[in-house]
């Protein structure tokens, strides 16, 4: 347990730690972007889906910075310690930062008076958001850019303001539109994207 | 030498995972985007339909009608839309501020706010709502007359008195209203426009517009990768060393390389630009004129060119600089900013980086407001050359530094 | 123009640190070595000379040219830099072609020197290999085509030979030699066996200090008749590395064949030997 603590570490102090910076950064200047005050459920959803969820992409996308050394990725893969066993931990933290966030968000926008479902939002928040995530988490596991990464993930936002329809079940924003039953194919996708992200990248680098 | 080096940098261009994925995402939300609008909806107006589409006035009084029924529609959901610092942000007042709001309503209009909401629906309830149409009409018709003898002067007053309520950025700031009001056009106005359209636009150029208007947001966005991909190959290929070491100027390696990617960003666009164009051709044939050919090429030009320059320009510049990817976090938060930061999405361009204009037509508008949107253009196309200027100087300035600004140069 | 690079005073700090001091260093034509261990400031120099790092103080002047008009020395000089490497996904005829363009060669010029430049680094087949898929040695080979492709009158190379196998070794440095024979070649190392097998001069940086600036004769002079070399039982091996400098050890069974350096002769049954560079490199490094 120790050991992937001490990785862990190194990798939030090297790579990691400007990333949380500027989810610090995204969450104390929000009121400057979004209000929390008396939301009816479609504006608190709106801040949830449009605002928060680019939270997810900035959390999930550069886990594999390191290893875009190939030299590094080489090295860590000659280890006994199995690269999941390296990954696991960072998407853990990801995740907790991730949640945490959410809450906060969540929980000034109760202090703001409003009248919404808290329960749906929160848990369809959780699985939007961890989804919009794991798109740029598998794009940079699999090309090994981090670049790329970014990019689909904003590109898939994007897409979604004007072209959901074209994205069936996992369109975003479907809970500004009162659509509070997508939680659980985000939720799905973001397992399935998550897990194949790492398989993916593992597989074809064994490859050669 | 410089030619050389342009041609090998496009090829690497050419060989980009982001260029390829670059391409397909903009093809493919252009075309999506524009399937809406073929050239088959475009007609002649007829006498005797009943809707013509809107058109923007700025007489003073219709000003304030068409405000104060907007103002009326707001306090009645209690959701204000804000934009105060270019990004949305929706606001709901307290009861109190409401009271406050529907008192300054009141003050204007010389009616309580609950006989205005009868007014409303009484309005509304002549038109079919289960149409597009109708409904754009109803909106577009709906006025709320003011007091007697109110003047302009005091409906300035009292919009101040509203922004103070809700916030900075609303539709009742005066930059904003000033724009003019939306109102239903006459058969004589649509004949008007419409002769304008094939007149001075010769209907592509319209066209054009709309395809510069979908195209902007993307662009917005897309080369901000691509930008900030190549600036920072050089760092993770390790060629800094050897390409510091070699006589090219700064100058010749960062300007080659930045219109290198320059026209391959902009090759997509223009192909697709002509080959969306020629349905509009061939329309404009049947309607008895000849279409303008070079429109794909003129107004793309004018419109999109400085948005990709600049943001593209300023990838370069930050990622240059920082040896980092936070141009991809600073540039995209400017993009979406702009995006969600249209209050009208047809003109309304002031400095905008992303210029709207969601609408095929409203020649005579864009006529009296082309001077403004030259102005924002030349504005981006003079940033650009000056963020490129900026990189190169950084460039040099890292090459005599022994690497990066910013990372600590350790090696011996 | 006669070809040679002056150094005088030579000073570079990073910050409070001082990489390089007050180096004095005239660098004449052929192959020249520059040894020094990890860390020395072997690069820094280096770099100094390929105007890829501003000094702090002193003079360097290449072939007459001040090292601040960087653009004239630029044209004179070939760098193959530590880490060497080009863009992935570029063959290596384009990428050697690419360098060319950044070196100002024309269309012409560039086709002519480019397979020529390939053929002398033995990569003419390989000309199709993508950088990505190359091999250290492979690599490294581009590396001195890219640095020579202008004809450079300067060459500088730094650890050429690291990483290399040892028969590569030796193909790389009988290259360079070849290179040598019109220019100046500066190449740093700390492997001894690089600069004993090619160079003639050498100079022996250590803490960003010259401590040796002379021929190969003249450093083996250093250690004339102070090197030694004896058997002893293998038990004693540790009492005799702690008392004396020892430069080689080969243990066969229970005695042990030491090589040591000492000012006197050590214990009776040490005989004198000829004494070789890495020899005199340790003894400069031990005595300063």
């Amino acid at each position: 347990m120790e050991k992937y603590g001490k990785v862990t570490a190194s990798f939030v102090k090297r790579q990691y730690f400007p990333h949380l910076l500027l989810i610090l950064l995204f969450v104390v200047f929000s009121g400057g972007f979004v209000s929390f005050r008396g939301l009816e459920s479609a504006q608190a959803a709106k801040v949830m889906e449009m605002y928060v969820a680019f939270a997810g992409i900035l959390l999930f996308t550069p886990l594999f910075m390191p290893e875009q050394d190939r030299e590094i990725w080489d090295l860590e893969r000659s280890k006994r310690t199995a690269m999941w066993q390296l990954y696991l931990p960072r998407i853990l933290l990801a995740l907790l930062v991730c949640i945490l966030v959410i809450s906060l968000f969540m929980g000034l926008m109760v202090r703001g008076g409003g009248n919404f479902d808290v329960g749906s939002l929160l848990l369809g928040a959780y699985c939007e958001i961890l989804f919009l995530g794991s798109i740029g988490f598998f794009a940079s596991a699999v090309t090994n850019q981090v670049v790329v990464g970014y990019m689909i993930a904003v590109v898939y936002y994007v897409v979604n303001i004007g072209g959901g329809q074209y994205l069936g079940r996992f369109a975003l924003f479907q809970m500004m539109k009162g659509e509070y039953g997508s939680w659980i194919y985000w939720l799905l996708g973001a397992v399935a994207l998550l897990a194949s992200g790492v398989v993916v990248r593992e597989r074809v680098r064994r490859r050669g | 030498m410089f030619g050389a080096l342009f041609f090998k940098e496009c090829k690497q261009v050419l060989k980009s995972l982001v260029y390829f994925i670059y391409v397909v995402v903009f093809v493919l939300f252009i075309t999506s985007q524009m399937s809406g609008d073929s050239a088959v909806r475009l007609q002649a107006p007829e006498p005797g339909q009943s809707y013509y589409g809107t058109t923007v006035a700025k007489d003073e009084t219709l000003i304030m009608e068409g405000t104060l029924a907007n103002l009326v529609e707001d306090i009645n959901h209690n959701s204000w839309v804000t934009y105060p610092l270019g990004f949305y942000k929706g606001v709901t007042l307290t009861d109190r501020e409401t009271e406050q709001a529907k008192a300054i309503l009141e003050r204007c209009t010389g009616k309580p706010f609950e006989v205005l909401l009868e007014e409303m629906a009484g309005h509304f309830g002549q038109y079919d709502q289960s149409s597009a149409e109708e409904m754009d009409a109803a909106q577009a018709n709906y006025r709320v007359s003011v007091k007697e003898g109110f003047t302009y002067a005091e409906f300035e007053a009292a919009m101040k008195e509203i922004c103070g309520l809700v916030g900075k950025g609303s539709a009742y700031e005066k930059s904003s209203y000033e724009y003019g009001i939306r109102i239903p056009m006459t058969y004589e106005l649509a004949k008007e426009e419409f002769d304008a359209l094939c007149e001075k636009d010769r209907v592509t150029r319209a066209y054009m517009r709309l395809f510069c208007d979908y195209a902007g947001i993307v662009l917005a966005i897309l080369p901000i990768f691509v930008g900030v991909s190549r600036a920072l190959w050089d760092r993770r290929a390790k060629v800094q060393q050897v390409m510091f070491s070699k006589p090219a100027s700064g100058a010749r390696i960062i300007v080659s390389r930045y219109l290198a990617n320059l026209v391959m960003l902009c090759i997509p666009v223009f192909v697709t630009a002509f080959l969306l164009q020629q349905p509009f051709c061939y329309k404009a044939q049947t309607f008895g004129i000849r279409g303008d050919g070079m429109a794909f090429l003129t107004v793309p030009g004018v419109w999109l060119l400085p948005e990709i320059m600049v943001v593209l320009a300023l990838s370069f510049l930050i990622t240059e600089l920082t040896d980092t990817i936070v141009a991809v976090f600073v540039q995209v938060a400017w993009a979406i900013g702009s995006i969600f930061g249209a209050d009208v999405l047809v003109g309304d361009f002031r400095m905008r980086l992303i210029a709207r204009w969601n609408t095929l037509g409203q020649t005579t508008l864009f006529s009296s407001l082309e001077k403004g949107f030259l102005q924002n253009r030349a504005y981006y196309f003079l940033l650009a050359v000056v963020c490129i200027i900026l990189t190169v100087i950084v460039y040099e300035r890292k090459r005599r530094k022994g690497g990066s600004l910013v990372w600590k140069n350790t090696e011996r | 123009m006669e070809i040679s690079i002056e150094i005088q005073n030579l000073t570079k700090y990073y910050g409070k640190k001082q990489a390089l001091s007050e180096v004095n260093l005239t660098i004449p034509q052929g192959m020249f070595g520059l040894l020094g261990p990890n860390g020395a400031g072997k690069t820094t120099l280096m770099k100094v000379l390929t105007t890829l790092l501003e000094k702090t103080g002193g003079g360097v002047k290449i072939c007459g040219v001040p090292v601040e008009n960087s653009r004239q020395i630029r044209n004179m000089t070939g760098y193959l830099p530590q880490d060497f490497s080009m863009y992935g996904n570029m063959s290596a005829y384009e990428a050697l072609d690419y360098l060319a363009v950044l070196s100002g060669m024309s269309k012409s010029e560039r086709k002519e020197r480019v397979p020529q430049m390939l053929e002398k680094v033995n990569l003419l087949e390989k000309r199709k290999t993508k950088v990505k898929s190359m091999s250290g040695g492979m690599k490294r080979r581009l590396g001195i085509a890219q640095a020579i492709i202008h004809d450079p009158k300067v060459i500088i190379v730094d650890e050429p030979t690291a990483g290399l196998d040892p028969e590569e070794r030796v193909r790389f440095r009988n290259l360079l030699c070849e290179i040598a024979k019109d220019r100046i070649v500066l190449l740093s190392t700390h492997i001894v066996g690089d600069i004993e097998a090619t160079c003639e001069n050498i100079a022996v940086l250590n803490q960003g200090k010259i401590c040796f600036d002379g021929r190969v004769a003249e450093l083996l002079a250093l250690v004339e008749g102070k090197v030694y070399s004896a058997e002893i039982a293998a038990v004693e091996l540790e009492k005799v590395k702690e008392k004396y400098m020892v430069t080689g050890i080969l243990t066969t069974g229970s005695t042990a064949n030491v090589k040591i350096i000492a000012d006197e002769k050590p214990f009776p049954q040490a005989k004198p030997v000829q004494p070789d560079v890495e020899d005199a490199y340790m003894y400069l490094m031990h005595t300063e």
